[in-house]
């Protein structure tokens, strides 16, 4: 847990308190405690199981995140593990059927990258890393609006995991974007530049 | 345990929790019943004050989960932090003609569906009260506004109402909170309406959410909205209404409530000799052995469907179709509102300004048609608009394609402004939408099985069509642009605005219930939820069962007193 979460549970603990008369109960420390398996960073380097995905195809998610959203002053979105949710979500959310698929588009593209690349996205650097993604950008794009299910383009749909797995993290959430677990007042029409950043939820 | 009550409410939704409040707070000794489990304010709400990051999945509920036990659950607000709310369908089925597809979402638990409710909260007008007569369709309401007014005065004190007072003639104001504020882009958008459509309003929405509380809700342990809007999850400020937060508490500080949860409301017990109800059979959920309780006087207030079910599993000498239910009426007439139609656009410009916070609720639009001189070829009747504007947010960047620091740098800025919203429309009542009970097809507990047969007809579908027109109209009027609409097929129960199947009127050869919430023929016996609605008006209803249940109370135990029931 980072200092920042720190502060957030301790806000939540303190104004919950305030309406529970003091009386801060287990229930609301659990509930702060509970959460995502997702590996922390010791664990990642001890090797953890994957879930659904094999390494081949976690490396390939792996640094895709990390060239869409890479670490600069904050961490990006390998560096919070998004790969290792995305193992998680194959399993935990995704319909087995789905997941099949998922997984069988996933070492097509690996493969499709060795072949047109002659390499596997990892081991490209990253003048040849922006050339895979502006191809299948623009496939994504010209393919216009998401299917669903099998027709889903594969990029896209590791796009939407991506982001959705950095911007609710920790780090996402909270420190690249704002988040206030207990606004405690609305306001409507607040100057840009008093917020200075866009709300997570 | 031969405990004798005054009243047995059975249910204890925002209904129920009204009845129980009302009868022991005017020192009748009352047994409330919930079928489902028990669950305490504030420690039973398990998700609340989880972060994104600490829901399991993040919040993503897993799919092969929701196809097998949420079937019918799973089309409404199912998800992760939530599920805990509702049923598994799997557990608590009901048929359905295959070419009739209905959707009726519940939960069973104390305090029931006052936990995820909207909490959008309208009084209805003379205008909505007249409307059978006018037009024919349904029988005549037995009551009119002044019959509820004060009624509606009564329960918005205590419930905490935030709006703003209007003048609007159709929607009546009431006592209200301050009301949430609006985002600039919807400060910018009421004037162009209101220029553009005279007879149009963009109003902020009404809702059931403490701005400002009172004495007496504060005695409570209520506290102001803190505009998480995590409602759902349960709310440990008690800051919007529900069952748990206020009059369950209310009625528990008087001694006189008992409340036992487990038990499923079988039917409601009959003495032919004395013309009344003896009180209510129940089956222990966990046991499933059957029991009963005995009373003066018996409300139910268990969910439009599930009182109108107790009704028709009541069989006796003298009621063979379900008790009260001379009319044949009962079970018919079934009702929600029409749902699944709306319109969106982009507001241009605004870059320099946002918000704070997470409003609960949004903005209305109340109803425009067939009413001030406004007459519709297609429909009768008409229909409201919820909505509200906020900033895209990180999600368009999936489709933009862009990748590295700068991509990154992007989305940590809000998107473009977005405005949306959704038309509830009124819904007439037909002979031919019912429930029905099933005696030789019995549930786990020995309950008769339930059959739901509803669907739109024209009169809905064609307002349903007027509702994206016009959404159109209105949203390019206001200045936004990428406007588009929809008008998709609609089910039966979706907008979990289910009224109607234990009707009032003013004659007992066609419904169940008098000007009271009183059956015509069993003059103990009071139906106080959605089950009692003649007509379903287009505002969210749950205000009015408030009223009417409390109305309906006070009527009870004037009779009580008496010595006339």
């Amino acid at each position: 847990m980072t200092k920042n979460n720190d502060l957030n549970r301790r806000q939540i603990l303190e104004r919950m308190s305030l309406v529970m008369g003091g009386a801060v109960s287990l229930t609301v420390l659990s509930a702060c405690d509970g959460g995502v398996s997702v590996p922390t960073k010791e664990e990642v380097e001890n090797g953890i199981p994957l879930k659904a995905l094999n390494q081949a195809q976690l490396d390939l998610i792996g640094d895709m995140a990390d060239t869409i959203i890479p670490d600069t002053e904050t961490p990006g979105a390998k560096s919070v593990n998004v790969h290792y949710l995305i193992d998680e979500l194959a399993v935990n959310w995704m319909k087995a059927s789905e997941k099949t698929i998922f997984l069988g588009k996933l070492t097509a593209l690996d493969e499709r990258i060795k072949v047109e690349h002659g390499k596997s996205f990892s081991e490209l650097d990253m003048a040849g890393r922006g050339a895979v993604l502006d191809q299948l950008g623009a496939e994504m794009i010209a393919e216009g609006e998401a299917a669903d299910g099998e027709e889903q383009n594969i990029y896209r749909e590791l796009r939407e995991l991506i982001l959705f797995g950095y911007y609710t993290s920790e780090v996402g959430a909270s420190e690249e974007l704002l988040y206030d677990p207990i606004p405690g007042d609305f306001k409507g029409c607040v100057p840009y530049s008093e917020i200075g950043k866009a709300w997570s939820a | 345990m031969a405990e004798e009550f005054d009243a047995i409410v059975v249910g204890s939704g925002i209904s129920g929790g009204w009845a129980a409040k009302e009868f022991t707070e005017k020192g009748m000794k009352t047994l409330l019943i919930d079928r489902g489990r028990h669950v305490e304010h504030k420690e039973d709400y398990p998700t609340e004050n989880k972060a994104p990051w600490e829901l399991p999945n993040r919040g993503r509920m897993s799919k092969d989960e929701q196809d097998k036990d949420y079937e019918i659950q799973k089309l409404a607000f199912l998800g992760e932090s939530n599920k805990h709310f509702f049923v598994k369908d799997t557990e608590h089925p009901y048929d359905q003609p295959e070419d009739k597809f209905s959707t009726w979402i519940r939960g069973y638990h104390l305090g029931g569906r006052s936990i995820m409710w909207g909490k959008q909260t309208y009084r209805w007008s003379e205008m909505d009260f007249n409307s059978n007569k006018e037009d024919g369709y349904g029988v005549d309401w037995p009551i009119r506004y002044d019959d509820i007014s004060p009624w509606y005065d009564h329960v918005e004190k205590f419930a905490g109402i935030s709006g703003s007072k209007e003048g609007i003639s159709n929607l009546p104001d009431g006592v209200f909170q301050p009301p949430m504020d609006m985002t600039c882009v919807e400060k910018a958008m009421k004037p162009k309406i209101e220029e553009a459509f005279p007879d149009r309003h963009f109003i902020m929405a009404r809702v059931a959410h403490l701005t400002e509380p009172t004495e007496e809700q504060s005695e409570l342990g209520r506290e102001k909205c803190q505009f998480r809007n995590e409602c759902q999850r349960g709310c440990s400020f008690g800051a919007y209404f529900s069952s748990q937060s206020a009059t369950l508490p209310a009625a528990e500080r008087t001694g006189n409530l008992t409340i036992v949860t487990d038990a499923i409301g079988h039917s409601v017990t009959y003495d032919a000799l004395s013309g009344k109800a003896t009180g209510v059979r129940v089956i222990d959920a966990n046991t499933k052995v059957g029991r009963e309780y005995t009373a003066k006087v018996v409300f139910l207030c268990a969910s439009t469907i599930g009182s109108t079910q107790i009704m028709l599993n009541s069989i006796s000498e003298t009621f063979q179709n379900g008790i009260a239910n001379g009319s044949g009426a009962l079970g018919h007439y079934l009702m929600d509102h029409i749902y699944q139609a709306g319109a969106e656009g982009r507001m241009p410009g605004f870059e320099d300004v946002y918000y704070s916070g997470r409003r609960p609720g949004g903005i209305y639009i109340p109803r425009f048609r067939n009413l001030n001189g406004d007459k519709q070829e297609g429909f009768l009747r008409g229909y409201g608009y919820q909505g509200g504007a906020s900033r895209r947010s990180w999600s368009s960047g999936v489709d933009d394609a862009g990748y590295g620091a700068e991509f990154k740098q992007k989305n940590q800025g809000p998107g473009d402004w977005w405005f949306s919203m959704t038309g509830f429309g009124e819904m007439l009542p037909r002979y031919e939408n019912h429930i029905s009970v099933d005696h030789d097809n019995l549930d786990q507990w020995g309950v008769p099985m339930l059959t739901i047969s509803a669907e739109f007809s024209e009169n809905e579908k064609n307002l349903q069509k007027d509702i994206a027109e016009e959404g159109e109209r209105i949203l390019k009027a206001a200045g936004l642009v990428d406007v588009r609409s929809w008008a998709n097929d609609a089910q039966v129960g979706l907008c979990i605005h289910e009224m109607g199947t234990a009707r009032m009127g003013r004659d007992p050869k066609t419904s169940v219930l008098n000007g009271h919430n009183q059956a015509h023929e069993v003059s103990n016996l009071f139906v106080t939820d959605g089950a009692c609605m003649t007509s379903t008006a287009c505002q969210n209803p749950s205000l009015t069962y408030m009223a009417l249940t409390a109305r309906a109370v006070d009527y009870a135990v004037t009779q009580m007193k008496a010595g006339t029931l």
